[in-house]
Protein backbone atom coordinates (compact mmCIF):
# COMPACT_ATOMS: atom_id res chain seq x y z
CA UNK A 1 0.00 0.00 0.00
CA UNK A 2 1.44 3.12 -0.68
CA UNK A 3 2.29 6.09 1.37
CA UNK A 4 0.18 9.08 1.39
CA UNK A 5 1.59 12.53 2.35
CA UNK A 6 -0.33 12.75 5.11
CA UNK A 7 0.96 9.82 6.34
CA UNK A 8 4.55 10.79 5.85
CA UNK A 9 3.92 14.44 7.29
CA UNK A 10 1.36 15.68 10.11
CA UNK A 11 1.81 19.11 9.00
CA UNK A 12 1.57 20.17 5.18
CA UNK A 13 2.48 23.64 3.57
CA UNK A 14 1.76 24.20 -0.45
CA UNK A 15 3.78 27.52 -1.38
CA UNK A 16 1.71 28.71 -4.32
CA UNK A 17 3.05 31.98 -6.48
CA UNK A 18 1.49 34.59 -4.39
CA UNK A 19 0.22 32.43 -1.01
CA UNK A 20 0.69 29.53 1.10
CA UNK A 21 -1.94 27.09 1.85
CA UNK A 22 -1.35 25.23 5.15
CA UNK A 23 -2.79 21.87 6.49
CA UNK A 24 -2.28 21.20 10.15
CA UNK A 25 -2.28 18.07 11.62
CA UNK A 26 -6.38 16.97 12.71
CA UNK A 27 -7.71 20.52 11.02
CA UNK A 28 -10.23 20.26 8.64
CA UNK A 29 -9.78 23.08 6.85
CA UNK A 30 -6.72 24.51 5.67
CA UNK A 31 -4.83 27.97 6.58
CA UNK A 32 -3.93 30.61 3.70
CA UNK A 33 -1.23 33.25 4.25
CA UNK A 34 1.75 35.22 2.16
CA UNK A 35 4.24 33.26 3.79
CA UNK A 36 4.75 29.59 5.15
CA UNK A 37 6.64 31.12 7.91
CA UNK A 38 3.04 33.54 8.95
CA UNK A 39 1.08 30.36 9.41
CA UNK A 40 3.96 28.17 11.12
CA UNK A 41 5.63 27.79 14.46
CA UNK A 42 8.73 26.13 15.83
CA UNK A 43 6.54 23.04 17.02
CA UNK A 44 4.62 22.08 14.01
CA UNK A 45 8.08 22.84 11.70
CA UNK A 46 9.46 19.89 13.35
CA UNK A 47 6.71 17.90 11.40
CA UNK A 48 5.94 19.60 8.54
CA UNK A 49 6.51 18.82 4.78
CA UNK A 50 7.08 22.03 2.62
CA UNK A 51 5.74 21.14 -0.94
CA UNK A 52 6.54 24.18 -3.73
CA UNK A 53 6.54 23.82 -7.19
CA UNK A 54 9.76 24.87 -8.87
CA UNK A 55 9.60 24.44 -12.81
CA UNK A 56 13.04 23.03 -14.75
CA UNK A 57 15.67 25.74 -16.08
CA UNK A 58 16.11 26.37 -19.69
CA UNK A 59 18.70 23.98 -19.49
CA UNK A 60 16.45 21.22 -18.14
CA UNK A 61 18.32 21.01 -14.64
CA UNK A 62 16.12 21.45 -11.49
CA UNK A 63 16.37 24.32 -9.51
CA UNK A 64 18.08 24.81 -6.18
CA UNK A 65 15.26 25.41 -3.83
CA UNK A 66 16.71 27.42 -1.47
CA UNK A 67 17.29 29.91 -3.91
CA UNK A 68 14.00 29.28 -5.28
CA UNK A 69 12.14 29.79 -1.95
CA UNK A 70 14.39 32.87 -1.41
CA UNK A 71 14.13 34.86 -4.53
CA UNK A 72 11.68 37.31 -4.32
CA UNK A 73 10.16 39.07 -7.33
CA UNK A 74 12.17 41.14 -9.85
CA UNK A 75 14.93 39.20 -8.44
CA UNK A 76 17.28 37.31 -10.99
CA UNK A 77 19.57 35.53 -8.49
CA UNK A 78 20.11 35.38 -4.77
CA UNK A 79 23.79 35.85 -3.44
CA UNK A 80 25.25 33.25 -1.24
CA UNK A 81 24.98 34.93 1.57
CA UNK A 82 20.86 35.43 1.41
CA UNK A 83 21.11 31.20 0.49
CA UNK A 84 22.94 30.62 3.71
CA UNK A 85 20.34 32.73 5.97
CA UNK A 86 17.89 30.87 3.68
CA UNK A 87 19.73 26.93 4.48
CA UNK A 88 19.69 28.26 8.29
CA UNK A 89 15.87 29.49 8.51
CA UNK A 90 14.59 26.23 7.04
CA UNK A 91 16.68 24.50 8.64
CA UNK A 92 15.66 20.33 8.66
CA UNK A 93 12.23 21.30 7.33
CA UNK A 94 11.39 18.89 4.77
CA UNK A 95 11.34 20.54 1.10
CA UNK A 96 9.31 18.82 -1.53
CA UNK A 97 9.88 20.04 -5.10
CA UNK A 98 6.45 18.13 -6.85
CA UNK A 99 8.11 19.54 -9.81
CA UNK A 100 10.26 16.51 -9.46
CA UNK A 101 7.08 14.28 -9.58
CA UNK A 102 7.15 10.81 -11.13
CA UNK A 103 5.39 10.27 -14.27
CA UNK A 104 2.24 8.94 -13.13
CA UNK A 105 0.43 5.73 -15.01
CA UNK A 106 -0.44 5.52 -18.40
CA UNK A 107 -3.71 6.93 -19.33
CA UNK A 108 -4.12 8.68 -15.47
CA UNK A 109 -3.92 12.38 -14.47
CA UNK A 110 -3.14 13.88 -11.18
CA UNK A 111 -4.61 17.02 -10.49
CA UNK A 112 -3.67 19.41 -7.37
CA UNK A 113 -5.50 22.65 -6.46
CA UNK A 114 -3.69 24.30 -3.20
CA UNK A 115 -2.78 27.97 -2.79
CA UNK A 116 -2.88 29.68 -6.33
CA UNK A 117 -1.85 26.99 -8.65
CA UNK A 118 -3.23 24.11 -10.48
CA UNK A 119 -0.61 21.13 -10.85
CA UNK A 120 -0.95 17.91 -12.26
CA UNK A 121 0.70 15.95 -13.84
CA UNK A 122 0.68 12.41 -16.53
CA UNK A 123 2.19 9.60 -17.80
CA UNK A 124 4.75 12.83 -19.96
CA UNK A 125 4.85 15.56 -17.81
CA UNK A 126 4.06 17.59 -15.18
CA UNK A 127 2.65 20.98 -15.26
CA UNK A 128 1.26 24.31 -13.38
CA UNK A 129 -0.65 26.71 -13.99
CA UNK A 130 -1.76 29.70 -11.80
CA UNK A 131 -5.76 30.09 -10.61
CA UNK A 132 -7.92 31.83 -8.27
CA UNK A 133 -10.95 30.49 -6.09
CA UNK A 134 -13.55 31.68 -8.86
CA UNK A 135 -11.67 30.19 -11.39
CA UNK A 136 -10.17 27.26 -10.96
CA UNK A 137 -13.05 24.58 -11.82
CA UNK A 138 -13.20 26.18 -15.16
CA UNK A 139 -9.53 26.02 -14.83
CA UNK A 140 -9.93 22.37 -13.96
CA UNK A 141 -12.58 21.93 -17.28
CA UNK A 142 -9.93 23.00 -19.54
CA UNK A 143 -7.61 20.27 -18.44
CA UNK A 144 -9.91 17.58 -18.39
CA UNK A 145 -10.95 18.51 -22.02
CA UNK A 146 -7.34 18.16 -22.77
CA UNK A 147 -7.60 14.57 -22.74
CA UNK A 148 -8.79 11.87 -24.19
CA UNK A 149 -12.18 10.78 -22.65
CA UNK A 150 -10.84 7.57 -21.27
CA UNK A 151 -8.50 9.09 -18.68
CA UNK A 152 -8.77 8.63 -15.53
CA UNK A 153 -8.80 11.82 -13.40
CA UNK A 154 -7.28 11.79 -9.68
CA UNK A 155 -8.55 15.57 -8.18
CA UNK A 156 -6.66 16.29 -4.57
CA UNK A 157 -7.44 18.91 -2.96
CA UNK A 158 -9.66 19.97 0.19
CA UNK A 159 -11.28 23.56 -1.66
CA UNK A 160 -15.18 22.62 -2.74
CA UNK A 161 -15.46 20.47 -5.26
CA UNK A 162 -19.26 19.05 -5.56
CA UNK A 163 -19.34 21.11 -9.26
CA UNK A 164 -17.16 18.73 -10.13
CA UNK A 165 -18.96 15.53 -9.42
CA UNK A 166 -20.86 16.20 -12.77
CA UNK A 167 -17.25 14.84 -14.26
CA UNK A 168 -15.68 11.70 -14.04
CA UNK A 169 -13.40 12.79 -11.85
CA UNK A 170 -12.35 11.15 -8.43
CA UNK A 171 -12.02 13.65 -5.42
CA UNK A 172 -9.29 13.51 -2.52
CA UNK A 173 -8.12 14.92 0.00
CA UNK A 174 -4.77 16.89 -0.32
CA UNK A 175 -3.56 14.87 2.62
CA UNK A 176 -3.95 11.87 0.22
CA UNK A 177 -1.54 12.93 -2.27
CA UNK A 178 0.87 9.31 -2.97
CA UNK A 179 4.09 10.58 -1.95
CA UNK A 180 6.78 10.01 -4.08
CA UNK A 181 10.54 9.79 -2.81
CA UNK A 182 11.34 11.64 -5.97
CA UNK A 183 10.27 15.05 -4.28
CA UNK A 184 11.80 15.28 -1.36
CA UNK A 185 14.80 17.04 -1.51
CA UNK A 186 16.53 16.55 1.80
CA UNK A 187 15.30 13.37 2.73
CA UNK A 188 17.75 12.14 5.37
CA UNK A 189 20.04 9.49 4.40
CA UNK A 190 19.68 6.10 6.81
CA UNK A 191 22.76 8.06 8.64
CA UNK A 192 21.31 10.81 9.26
CA UNK A 193 17.70 9.53 10.08
CA UNK A 194 19.02 6.94 12.73
CA UNK A 195 22.72 8.81 13.14
CA UNK A 196 21.11 9.84 16.90
CA UNK A 197 19.46 6.59 17.51
CA UNK A 198 22.46 4.66 16.78
CA UNK A 199 25.01 7.21 18.93
CA UNK A 200 22.12 6.61 21.65
CA UNK A 201 22.69 3.08 21.46
CA UNK A 202 25.82 2.97 20.88
CA UNK A 203 26.66 4.66 24.52
CA UNK A 204 23.62 2.04 26.12
CA UNK A 205 25.86 -0.78 24.64
CA UNK A 206 28.94 0.65 25.72
CA UNK A 207 27.15 1.21 29.14
CA UNK A 208 26.17 -2.44 29.20
CA UNK A 209 29.47 -3.99 28.65
CA UNK A 210 31.21 -1.89 30.85
CA UNK A 211 28.38 -2.55 33.66
CA UNK A 212 28.83 -6.38 32.39
CA UNK A 213 32.41 -5.79 32.75
CA UNK A 214 32.39 -4.66 36.53
CA UNK A 215 30.33 -6.56 37.69
CA UNK A 216 32.38 -9.75 36.54
CA UNK A 217 35.43 -7.75 37.99
CA UNK A 218 33.07 -7.46 41.57
CA UNK A 219 32.14 -11.38 41.17
CA UNK A 220 36.46 -11.38 40.72
CA UNK A 221 37.05 -10.02 43.50
CA UNK A 222 34.32 -11.64 45.41
CA UNK A 223 36.05 -14.97 45.00
CA UNK A 224 39.03 -13.94 45.55
CA UNK A 225 38.13 -12.39 49.47
CA UNK A 226 36.13 -15.93 49.74
CA UNK A 227 39.39 -17.83 48.45
CA UNK A 228 41.13 -16.19 50.74
CA UNK A 229 38.74 -16.40 53.87
CA UNK A 230 38.85 -20.36 53.28
CA UNK A 231 42.56 -20.35 53.20
CA UNK A 232 42.56 -18.57 56.36
CA UNK A 233 40.35 -20.70 58.26
CA UNK A 234 42.54 -23.90 56.66
CA UNK A 235 43.79 -25.87 59.83
CA UNK A 236 47.34 -25.76 58.47
CA UNK A 237 50.99 -27.02 59.68
CA UNK A 238 52.06 -30.19 59.08
CA UNK A 239 52.11 -33.18 56.95
CA UNK A 240 48.36 -33.69 56.24
CA UNK A 241 49.95 -36.67 54.30
CA UNK A 242 51.61 -38.48 56.86
CA UNK A 243 48.99 -37.58 59.57
CA UNK A 244 46.08 -39.33 57.95
CA UNK A 245 48.36 -42.83 57.23
CA UNK A 246 49.28 -42.51 60.56
CA UNK A 247 45.28 -42.56 61.75
CA UNK A 248 44.18 -44.97 59.25
CA UNK A 249 46.88 -47.51 60.36
CA UNK A 250 46.27 -47.29 63.72
CA UNK A 251 42.29 -47.50 63.08
CA UNK A 252 42.98 -50.57 60.89
CA UNK A 253 44.51 -51.92 63.70
CA UNK A 254 42.64 -51.45 66.53
CA UNK A 255 39.49 -52.22 64.51
CA UNK A 256 38.81 -55.78 65.74
CA UNK A 257 40.99 -55.39 68.77
CA UNK A 258 37.82 -56.42 71.17
CA UNK A 259 37.08 -59.75 69.65
CA UNK A 260 40.47 -60.72 70.80
CA UNK A 261 39.30 -61.82 74.03
CA UNK A 262 36.69 -63.85 72.55
CA UNK A 263 38.88 -65.72 69.82
CA UNK A 264 41.40 -66.83 72.87
CA UNK A 265 38.23 -68.20 74.91
CA UNK A 266 36.80 -69.46 72.04
CA UNK A 267 39.90 -71.85 71.27
CA UNK A 268 40.40 -72.84 74.99
CA UNK A 269 36.78 -73.96 74.71
CA UNK A 270 36.89 -75.50 71.61
CA UNK A 271 39.92 -77.41 72.96
CA UNK A 272 38.61 -78.05 76.08
CA UNK A 273 35.18 -79.50 74.29
CA UNK A 274 36.54 -81.79 72.25
CA UNK A 275 39.05 -83.54 74.93
CA UNK A 276 42.19 -82.76 72.86
CA UNK A 277 45.28 -83.27 74.68
CA UNK A 278 47.19 -79.77 73.91
CA UNK A 279 49.90 -78.43 75.06
CA UNK A 280 49.31 -75.21 74.20
CA UNK A 281 47.84 -72.75 71.99
CA UNK A 282 48.28 -69.60 69.97
CA UNK A 283 45.66 -66.55 68.44
CA UNK A 284 48.02 -64.40 66.21
CA UNK A 285 47.64 -62.25 63.15
CA UNK A 286 49.92 -64.04 60.83
CA UNK A 287 50.99 -60.25 59.40
CA UNK A 288 51.34 -57.94 62.27
CA UNK A 289 52.55 -55.17 60.25
CA UNK A 290 49.01 -55.65 57.61
CA UNK A 291 45.96 -54.69 59.46
CA UNK A 292 44.28 -57.58 61.12
CA UNK A 293 41.00 -59.37 58.86
CA UNK A 294 42.33 -63.19 59.37
CA UNK A 295 43.35 -64.32 62.43
CA UNK A 296 45.28 -67.89 62.63
CA UNK A 297 44.74 -70.45 65.79
CA UNK A 298 47.05 -72.84 66.53
CA UNK A 299 46.80 -75.84 68.42
CA UNK A 300 49.58 -77.79 69.13
CA UNK A 301 49.41 -81.42 70.79
CA UNK A 302 51.08 -83.16 73.68
CA UNK A 303 54.18 -84.84 72.77
CA UNK A 304 53.24 -88.70 71.32
CA UNK A 305 49.51 -88.16 72.05
CA UNK A 306 48.13 -88.83 69.00
CA UNK A 307 49.54 -91.57 66.15
CA UNK A 308 48.65 -91.09 63.10
CA UNK A 309 45.88 -89.02 61.10
CA UNK A 310 43.15 -92.14 62.54
CA UNK A 311 43.66 -90.84 65.46
CA UNK A 312 44.35 -86.86 64.66
CA UNK A 313 41.11 -86.54 62.25
CA UNK A 314 38.58 -87.02 64.62
CA UNK A 315 40.41 -84.51 66.94
CA UNK A 316 40.23 -81.84 64.30
CA UNK A 317 36.58 -82.11 63.28
CA UNK A 318 35.68 -82.27 67.23
CA UNK A 319 38.02 -78.87 67.21
CA UNK A 320 36.47 -77.63 64.11
CA UNK A 321 32.75 -78.22 65.33
CA UNK A 322 33.15 -76.96 69.00
CA UNK A 323 35.10 -73.03 67.79
CA UNK A 324 32.31 -71.03 66.88
CA UNK A 325 34.66 -68.69 65.92
CA UNK A 326 36.75 -71.14 62.89
CA UNK A 327 35.47 -71.34 59.50
CA UNK A 328 38.44 -74.27 58.11
CA UNK A 329 40.92 -75.84 60.44
CA UNK A 330 44.30 -77.49 59.07
CA UNK A 331 47.11 -79.98 59.84
CA UNK A 332 49.93 -78.09 58.89
CA UNK A 333 53.63 -79.74 58.18
CA UNK A 334 54.69 -80.59 61.57
CA UNK A 335 57.14 -83.56 61.59
CA UNK A 336 57.70 -83.88 65.44
CA UNK A 337 54.79 -83.21 66.91
CA UNK A 338 50.96 -82.96 65.86
CA UNK A 339 49.56 -79.48 65.00
CA UNK A 340 46.20 -78.17 63.78
CA UNK A 341 45.54 -74.50 62.62
CA UNK A 342 41.97 -72.64 62.43
CA UNK A 343 41.08 -69.97 60.07
CA UNK A 344 39.48 -67.04 61.62
CA UNK A 345 37.44 -64.74 59.86
CA UNK A 346 37.33 -61.21 62.19
CA UNK A 347 34.61 -59.92 59.42
CA UNK A 348 32.19 -62.78 60.13
CA UNK A 349 33.08 -62.90 63.92
CA UNK A 350 31.91 -59.10 64.07
CA UNK A 351 28.97 -60.21 62.40
CA UNK A 352 28.02 -62.83 64.60
CA UNK A 353 28.82 -60.73 67.82
CA UNK A 354 26.85 -57.99 66.43
CA UNK A 355 23.94 -59.92 65.85
CA UNK A 356 23.90 -62.11 68.89
CA UNK A 357 24.04 -58.35 71.18
CA UNK A 358 21.15 -57.40 69.40
CA UNK A 359 19.37 -60.21 69.97
CA UNK A 360 20.27 -60.17 73.22
CA UNK A 361 18.70 -56.80 73.47
CA UNK A 362 15.63 -57.77 72.07
CA UNK A 363 15.12 -60.27 74.77
CA UNK A 364 15.84 -57.79 77.26
CA UNK A 365 13.16 -55.51 76.24
CA UNK A 366 10.82 -58.68 75.78
CA UNK A 367 11.75 -59.20 79.42
CA UNK A 368 11.00 -55.86 80.43
CA UNK A 369 8.04 -55.72 79.28
CA UNK A 370 6.81 -58.85 80.57
CA UNK A 371 8.15 -57.60 83.99
CA UNK A 372 5.91 -54.23 83.96
CA UNK A 373 2.90 -56.57 82.27
CA UNK A 374 3.44 -59.14 85.18
CA UNK A 375 3.39 -56.34 87.92
CA UNK A 376 -0.22 -54.24 86.56
CA UNK A 377 -1.39 -58.17 87.05
CA UNK A 378 0.02 -58.20 90.34
CA UNK A 379 -1.39 -54.56 91.24
CA UNK A 380 -4.74 -55.09 89.86
CA UNK A 381 -5.27 -58.67 92.28
CA UNK A 382 -4.33 -56.77 95.31
CA UNK A 383 -6.75 -54.15 94.78
CA UNK A 384 -9.06 -56.91 94.70
CA UNK A 385 -8.02 -58.25 97.41
CA UNK A 386 -8.63 -55.12 99.53
CA UNK A 387 -11.64 -54.35 97.96
CA UNK A 388 -13.52 -58.08 99.30
CA UNK A 389 -12.23 -57.54 102.70
CA UNK A 390 -13.78 -54.43 102.84
CA UNK A 391 -16.98 -55.69 101.61
CA UNK A 392 -16.62 -58.76 104.14
CA UNK A 393 -16.15 -56.32 106.71
CA UNK A 394 -19.09 -54.14 106.34
CA UNK A 395 -21.29 -57.08 105.92
CA UNK B 1 26.25 11.16 9.41
CA UNK B 2 29.18 12.52 12.59
CA UNK B 3 26.93 10.90 15.16
CA UNK B 4 26.16 7.90 12.78
CA UNK B 5 29.52 7.20 12.37
CA UNK B 6 30.78 7.37 16.09
CA UNK B 7 28.15 5.23 17.12
CA UNK B 8 29.21 2.82 14.79
CA UNK B 9 32.76 3.09 15.84
CA UNK B 10 31.22 2.95 19.61
CA UNK B 11 29.61 0.37 18.76
CA UNK B 12 32.57 -1.66 17.35
CA UNK B 13 34.92 -1.23 19.99
CA UNK B 14 32.60 -2.06 22.45
CA UNK B 15 32.17 -5.01 20.86
CA UNK B 16 35.65 -5.89 20.12
CA UNK B 17 37.12 -4.54 23.70
CA UNK B 18 34.35 -5.40 25.83
CA UNK B 19 33.69 -8.78 24.16
CA UNK B 20 37.44 -9.63 24.62
CA UNK B 21 37.43 -8.16 27.86
CA UNK B 22 33.93 -10.46 28.89
CA UNK B 23 35.67 -13.53 27.57
CA UNK B 24 39.08 -13.06 29.49
CA UNK B 25 37.16 -12.22 32.54
CA UNK B 26 34.56 -15.15 32.08
CA UNK B 27 37.46 -17.68 31.70
CA UNK B 28 39.17 -15.88 35.53
CA UNK B 29 35.66 -16.53 36.72
CA UNK B 30 35.61 -20.12 36.22
CA UNK B 31 39.55 -20.91 36.86
CA UNK B 32 38.27 -18.88 40.29
CA UNK B 33 35.60 -20.82 41.09
CA UNK B 34 37.44 -23.89 40.56
CA UNK B 35 39.86 -22.65 43.01
CA UNK B 36 37.36 -22.09 45.15
CA UNK B 37 35.87 -25.34 45.23
CA UNK B 38 39.63 -26.58 45.40
CA UNK B 39 40.00 -24.74 48.57
CA UNK B 40 37.12 -25.85 49.96
CA UNK B 41 37.20 -29.34 49.82
CA UNK B 42 41.13 -28.93 50.91
CA UNK B 43 39.77 -27.17 53.91
CA UNK B 44 36.85 -29.88 54.33
CA UNK B 45 39.64 -32.65 54.40
CA UNK B 46 41.47 -30.86 56.89
CA UNK B 47 39.12 -30.39 59.17
CA UNK B 48 38.15 -34.02 58.29
CA UNK B 49 41.56 -35.12 59.37
CA UNK B 50 41.38 -32.83 62.37
CA UNK B 51 38.16 -34.72 63.35
CA UNK B 52 39.78 -38.24 62.88
CA UNK B 53 42.64 -37.28 65.00
CA UNK B 54 40.98 -36.04 67.81
CA UNK B 55 38.92 -39.21 67.48
CA UNK B 56 41.97 -41.27 67.70
CA UNK B 57 43.44 -39.75 70.90
CA UNK B 58 40.58 -41.47 72.65
CA UNK B 59 41.70 -44.63 71.30
CA UNK B 60 46.15 -43.72 72.34
CA UNK B 61 47.25 -42.70 75.46
CA UNK B 62 49.24 -39.66 76.17
CA UNK B 63 53.49 -39.28 75.82
CA UNK B 64 54.65 -39.67 79.11
CA UNK B 65 51.86 -42.52 80.32
CA UNK B 66 54.02 -45.25 77.74
CA UNK B 67 56.21 -46.09 80.68
CA UNK B 68 56.37 -49.92 81.65
CA UNK B 69 55.55 -49.26 85.52
CA UNK B 70 52.67 -47.18 84.70
CA UNK B 71 51.32 -49.71 82.36
CA UNK B 72 52.20 -52.86 84.62
CA UNK B 73 50.23 -50.40 87.27
CA UNK B 74 47.51 -50.07 85.49
CA UNK B 75 47.31 -54.11 84.30
CA UNK B 76 48.01 -55.00 87.66
CA UNK B 77 50.78 -56.97 86.96
CA UNK B 78 54.29 -57.22 87.17
CA UNK B 79 56.59 -58.44 90.25
CA UNK B 80 57.18 -62.19 89.79
CA UNK B 81 54.38 -62.32 87.62
CA UNK B 82 53.41 -60.59 83.80
CA UNK B 83 56.23 -58.69 82.83
CA UNK B 84 55.14 -55.75 80.51
CA UNK B 85 58.16 -54.93 77.86
CA UNK B 86 58.48 -52.67 75.26
CA UNK B 87 60.43 -54.35 72.04
CA UNK B 88 62.59 -52.31 70.16
CA UNK B 89 62.34 -48.99 69.33
CA UNK B 90 59.03 -46.77 69.17
CA UNK B 91 58.13 -45.23 65.49
CA UNK B 92 58.38 -42.24 66.65
CA UNK B 93 61.35 -40.93 64.26
CA UNK B 94 60.17 -37.72 62.93
CA UNK B 95 58.69 -35.21 65.99
CA UNK B 96 55.31 -37.26 64.81
CA UNK B 97 51.76 -36.35 66.39
CA UNK B 98 50.85 -40.53 66.49
CA UNK B 99 53.37 -43.13 67.30
CA UNK B 100 53.43 -46.41 68.54
CA UNK B 101 55.50 -49.17 70.03
CA UNK B 102 55.55 -53.04 69.92
CA UNK B 103 55.62 -54.35 73.19
CA UNK B 104 55.21 -57.61 74.92
CA UNK B 105 53.74 -59.22 78.29
CA UNK B 106 55.12 -62.31 79.03
CA UNK B 107 55.43 -64.65 82.08
CA UNK B 108 53.57 -67.42 84.19
CA UNK B 109 49.88 -67.04 84.33
CA UNK B 110 46.79 -69.20 84.79
CA UNK B 111 44.09 -69.07 81.87
CA UNK B 112 41.96 -66.63 84.21
CA UNK B 113 44.45 -64.26 84.45
CA UNK B 114 45.15 -64.27 80.73
CA UNK B 115 41.55 -63.44 79.70
CA UNK B 116 42.08 -60.42 82.43
CA UNK B 117 44.59 -58.96 81.16
CA UNK B 118 43.70 -59.81 77.42
CA UNK B 119 40.21 -58.18 78.43
CA UNK B 120 41.66 -55.16 80.10
CA UNK B 121 44.33 -54.89 76.64
CA UNK B 122 40.85 -54.81 74.39
CA UNK B 123 39.06 -52.14 75.95
CA UNK B 124 42.23 -49.80 77.58
CA UNK B 125 43.15 -46.74 75.15
CA UNK B 126 46.17 -47.68 73.03
CA UNK B 127 46.37 -51.20 73.06
CA UNK B 128 46.32 -53.54 70.36
CA UNK B 129 47.09 -57.14 71.04
CA UNK B 130 48.15 -58.97 67.67
CA UNK B 131 49.24 -62.40 69.48
CA UNK B 132 48.02 -64.34 72.55
CA UNK B 133 49.87 -67.69 73.68
CA UNK B 134 49.61 -69.64 76.63
CA UNK B 135 51.76 -72.35 77.33
CA UNK B 136 53.55 -71.54 74.15
CA UNK B 137 57.29 -71.09 76.14
CA UNK B 138 58.83 -72.71 78.42
CA UNK B 139 59.85 -71.47 82.08
CA UNK B 140 63.11 -70.25 82.80
CA UNK B 141 65.45 -71.96 84.92
CA UNK B 142 64.56 -71.60 88.87
CA UNK B 143 61.43 -70.57 87.78
CA UNK B 144 58.34 -72.23 89.42
CA UNK B 145 55.14 -72.58 88.28
CA UNK B 146 51.91 -72.17 90.58
CA UNK B 147 48.73 -74.95 90.25
CA UNK B 148 47.34 -74.08 86.77
CA UNK B 149 49.55 -71.33 85.36
CA UNK B 150 51.37 -71.96 82.23
CA UNK B 151 53.95 -69.11 80.33
CA UNK B 152 52.28 -66.85 78.74
CA UNK B 153 52.78 -64.19 75.71
CA UNK B 154 50.70 -61.51 74.60
CA UNK B 155 52.04 -59.10 71.82
CA UNK B 156 50.40 -56.24 70.04
CA UNK B 157 51.07 -52.66 69.76
CA UNK B 158 50.85 -49.34 72.11
CA UNK B 159 49.56 -46.65 70.23
CA UNK B 160 50.92 -42.63 71.95
CA UNK B 161 50.05 -39.50 71.10
CA UNK B 162 51.89 -36.25 71.61
CA UNK B 163 49.69 -33.51 72.76
CA UNK B 164 52.95 -31.36 72.20
CA UNK B 165 52.78 -31.55 68.63
CA UNK B 166 51.82 -28.71 66.51
CA UNK B 167 49.41 -29.91 63.96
Amino acid sequence: MDITLGQKFKNLCFIGLDRVEYHAEGSDQPMFADSWQDVTDEQSRRNLGLVFFAPRELDGEPVNPYAYLTIEDGMDEVDDESLMVAQHTLGGVPLLDFCRMTPAQPNTVNILVVADIIYHWDMQDNYIQPTTALEWIRDIKQIVKGYPRSTEFNLYTDWEAERLSEFRIKVYNVSEVPFDTHTWLNMPTFQEKFGLHTLAASILIALAAFGLTNQQESTLDDLSTQIRQVEAATPRGGNSRILAELIGSQEEQMYYRYLMPLLVKDAAVAIQASEMKAESFEVKNVNPKEPPLIMLASVKAQKGAYKGWLQEEPVAKKLLANSTTWTEIRKPPSPNQFKLEGLIDLESVAVKVEEYQDRQEQLSEEMKALNASLNETEEASGETEINDNEEGTEQ
Amino acid sequence: MMKFTIGLAIIAFTLIVGGYKYTENADLVAIKETGLRQVIGRKDAANKLLARYEEIKKKSIKTGDDQKFTIERTLNIGEGGLEFKFLGQSSNEDGDALYNHTFRISGPANFAELMRVTQQLSTLPGFSVYRVCYACDKPKKKQKLKDGQHMVTIEGYLYVYDPNTIL
